[in-house]
């Protein structure tokens, strides 16, 4: 019995100490992205914003890109995403909706709306995907262009739209998603003047929810007063703010989103397209081209642009919430599972010997650990397993992980971008930063966790996500 | 026995390094929010000055107007020192200039910027914050600043800029005020930029400038060469096409396919004959680019030279061909009869898509 009792001791504190050499390193870690993100953001404080991108306006070097757009049950709202990306600002480009198999009226909504005929079209098929039924195109508006498609998923969907693309870029973009103007611009902008060497990038994408958006277009920018979206709000400048601007520096960037991504066609088409059997596709993809990047010895490279170019709606609600969070804990999974091989391998640069294992160890098994932690904590005290002082240790640690960070990166924010103009909105921001340790972290590490449970148990789906409307 | 021991030591370590990780965080609490008041103080701070700048320019916007569309004098009527005033009278001037056309209205904006702002931008383009050069760069070029034009050219000979970016700004502005010595050294200079910065420049020159490297187009580098034949295009000039028509028997390959562009563009040749070696280049891009100018050129002669290329081995060349044919008037027949009777399945297929083409 005391054998059974000095055992389970032992495995708290080693547990404890597992704990927090993880935090230690994981925290050094953010920190020193923190600080090269801090640097870069700063540089460009106060730049003239439209300056640099007049040029581009008037060059006939813009390169034109293709926008696909896959659709599915998109009746309500695909009609008005279609008419605000018309109305951006960038001198060529097509936008090609893809309707994979939808059971409600998108394709109908499109073809009346829009006035489309059927056209005969030879696609090339250097893509596999599901079965096309026909391609429609707008006889009002000439760059528009509807595929009629049997049912394959987001992936299948995006290849199609690859397969039947004019242009040499393409940018794949969800349904919900509002880009501002110049978003293309200013992604584009580092695309040409890099001479072909930025093969894709990735823009900054904010939540829309509690910004006032009329006809596609962010008017003006609030945020919500939801507690669940203030705090993804908080996550997102984390992420984007911190995470994506320290690694893009250095071409370890490993996520462009799939809400906004621009890459250039030949390379995806090289790398084989978009995976149909995963659900973290726009990962995998990139992860796919850093390691084809590093195979063929090629200085090709993905970048970050941190200004915020796309708006998305956020889900208002836990549940909403947490299956979007298993699902992405799953893609991130599935994405490293398929590439394991580049992990700690010197072949792959610094994507194989810094970033992936920064995915594995940080992102991907962070939520295990921080459960390990909490579990720890509250049991340990309960039951008097571990020392007081140990415990204070260790939620120290939590916070500083957690809410910390948070804090920095809100400040990071206003010290930098500045995109939220009121003092309220900073106050809010900031406050609601300190409390993420105390509830909302805690929740995402078992929504995460409920990730993995899921890929253990085969769960494969993508649940259904009740559409809003952001635009009014 | 002795594992406990050690284990017992580890705890040890952690114990006396508690207080520090501990204190560590306290402290970073006490730091950030203490940067957070900062901030919020300074978000506050900057609220209002922008309400203020915001007024001074509501109140110096006629002023200025008055000034750019009458000439009236303004110097005794703007001696506030408010050090947003720069901020404001720059921003008028930009919106005036959107606002107000005309070659007077835009000279007047230079004169009153060359008052009350180049003694600013002096100090202002040594600033320690790259943003604020750049954006300083920028308006010495929007409000044409010449006076600036020998340190922007001293900066560009010694190479000495402190980015990337502020030469590649100098390079324009002086492109912008048609500075010779700098066109000179360009085309001198052994050094080569991208493609892009090149046409940049090309495009703010003058006709006269234009001509004048367009007359010394074989004294420049490769890329320099690209970006003047490009540029031609874009300004659609056939006064150069004989440039353009000499360019297409270049030995270097690329010369050839922006030439081909540039005459697709143009959509003119003076001699077909010089087109005729493309249908049959080794490189698809020159098959593909002859089978474009044909649809613009739309010469009988080249019929069958296009049908045939509906077999072409390279999809872009066949689509290419296939968007051509349908150019013609009789295009829809040709293709018609193509699809249902050619014997290559690709060109039946090509010829499918092209036959119907309403747009």
């Amino acid at each position: 019995m005391t054998m059974l009792l000095n055992g389970i001791e032992w495995a708290f504190i080693i547990g404890a100490f597992i704990f927090l050499i993880y935090m230690i390193v994981a925290g050094l870690f953010y920190c020193i992205i923190f600080i090269i993100s801090a640097k870069q953001l700063r540089r460009k404080f106060e730049l003239d914003e439209k300056e640099p991108y007049e040029d581009l306006l008037d060059s006939v070097d813009t390169k034109p890109i293709s926008i696909i757009v896959p659709a599915y049950n998109e009746e309500k709202g695909v009609y008005s995403s279609v008419r605000s990306l018309l109305s951006l600002n960038y001198p060529e480009y097509e936008i090609v909706v893809v309707n994979d198999g939808s059971k409600d009226n998108t394709l109908s909504v499109m073809i009346e709306k829009f006035k489309m005929v059927e056209i005969k079209h030879v696609m090339r098929s250097r893509l596999e995907t599901q079965p096309v039924h026909s391609i429609y195109r707008s006889t009002i508006y000439n760059n528009v262009y509807v595929i009629d498609k049997q049912n394959g998923g987001k992936s299948d969907a995006l290849n199609a739209g690859i397969n039947f693309s004019h242009y040499s870029y393409i940018c794949s973009l969800d349904g919900d998603s509002i880009l501002e103007r110049d978003a293309f611009l200013k992604v584009m902008g580092p695309i040409i003047d890099s001479d072909q060497q930025v093969i894709g990038a990735g823009g900054s994408i904010r939540i829309a929810n509690g910004c006032s958006i009329e006809r596609g277009e962010v008017m003006r920018i609030g945020l919500s007063k939801n507690p669940l979206v203030i705090m993804q709000v908080i996550e997102y400048l984390r992420a984007f703010l911190m995470g994506r601007i320290g690694l893009s520096q250095h071409n370890m960037l490993l996520i462009v989103s799939g809400a906004f991504g621009v890459f250039q066609k030949e390379w995806v088409v090289k790398v084989g397209g978009y995976r149909t059997n995963t659900v973290g596709e726009d990962m995998e993809l990139v992860v796919r081209l850093h390691r084809r990047i590093k195979e063929e010895k090629s200085d090709s490279k993905i970048i970050y642009i941190p200004d915020p170019v796309c708006w998305t709606e956020a889900p208002e609600d836990m549940k909403m919430l947490q299956r979007q969070r298993s699902r992405w804990h799953r893609g991130l999974f599935e994405s490293i599972w398929l590439h394991k091989r580049m992990i700690l391998n010197p072949r792959f640069g610094t994507v194989g010997t810094v970033s992936m294992p920064y995915y594995v160890l940080i992102e991907l098994l962070g939520p295990v650990i921080e459960f390990l932690g909490y579990f720890i904590l509250i049991f340990g005290l309960l039951f008097s397993l571990i020392d007081f002082k140990i415990a204070t240790l260790m939620f120290a640690l939590t916070f500083l992980y957690g809410s910390i960070l948070s804090m920095s990166a809100v400040l990071l924010e206003e010290w930098s971008l500045r995109r939220y103009p009121k003092l309220s909105h900073l106050v809010r921001l900031f406050l609601y930063a300190l409390l993420e340790s105390f509830w909302y972290r805690p929740l995402t590490v078992i929504w995460r966790l409920n990730g993995f449970i899921q890929l253990l148990t085969g769960n494969r789906g993508w649940g259904e996500m009740k559409r809003k409307g952001i635009s009014e | 026995m002795q594992f406990k021991h050690s284990i017992r030591r580890m705890f040890f370590m952690i114990v006396i390094s508690i207080p520090f990780i501990v204190g560590t965080v306290v402290t970073l609490i006490i730091v950030l929010c203490f940067l957070f008041f900062y901030l919020l103080w300074r978000k506050l701070v900057e609220l209002k000055i922008k309400e203020k700048k915001d007024k001074l320019k509501s109140k110096i916007q006629p002023i200025i107007h008055d000034y750019l569309i009458r000439g009236e004098d303004v110097r005794t009527r703007l001696i506030q020192k408010q050090p947003y005033l720069y901020e404001a009278i720059e921003e008028v001037l930009e919106d005036a200039s959107k606002l107000l056309k005309g070659t007077e209205i835009q000279e007047r904006i230079t004169v009153f910027a060359k008052l009350y702002l180049e003694d600013y931008y002096v100090s202002r383009l040594n600033h320690a914050r790259w943003s604020i050069r750049m954006n300083t760069l920028y308006n010495i070029e929007d409000f044409h600043l010449e006076r600036f034009s020998e340190t922007l050219m001293y900066r560009f000979s010694e190479s000495n800029s402190k980015s990337i970016e502020e030469a590649y700004q100098i390079m324009r502005t002086l492109a912008t005020f048609q500075y010779e010595s700098f066109l000179d050294e360009l085309v001198k200079t052994t050094n080569v930029f991208p493609l892009f910065i090149y046409k940049s420049i090309l495009r703010r020159l003058d006709d006269e400038h234009i001509d004048y490297l367009v007359r010394h187009i074989h004294a420049v580098n490769q890329t320099f060469e690209l970006a003047i034949i490009d540029m031609i295009g874009e300004r659609k000039d056939l006064s150069y096409l004989t440039t353009i028509e000499q360019k297409l028997q270049s030995e270097d390959s690329e010369v050839r396919i922006h030439s081909l562009k540039v005459i697709e563009i143009l959509g003119f040749v003076t001699d077909l004959s010089n087109l005729v070696p493309f249908s049959e280049s080794a490189h698809f891009t020159e098959r593909m680019l002859f089978a474009k100018v044909c649809r613009m050129l739309k010469k009988e002669r080249f019929k069958a030279t296009l049908i045939s290329m509906l077999s072409d081995e390279s999809w872009f060349v066949r689509n290419a061909a296939g968007e051509a044919l349908a150019a013609f008037s009789d295009g829809n027949i040709i293709l018609e009869h193509i699809s249902l009777t050619h014997e290559d399945l690709f060109a039946r297929d090509m010829a499918q898509q092209w036959k119907g083409d309403k747009f």
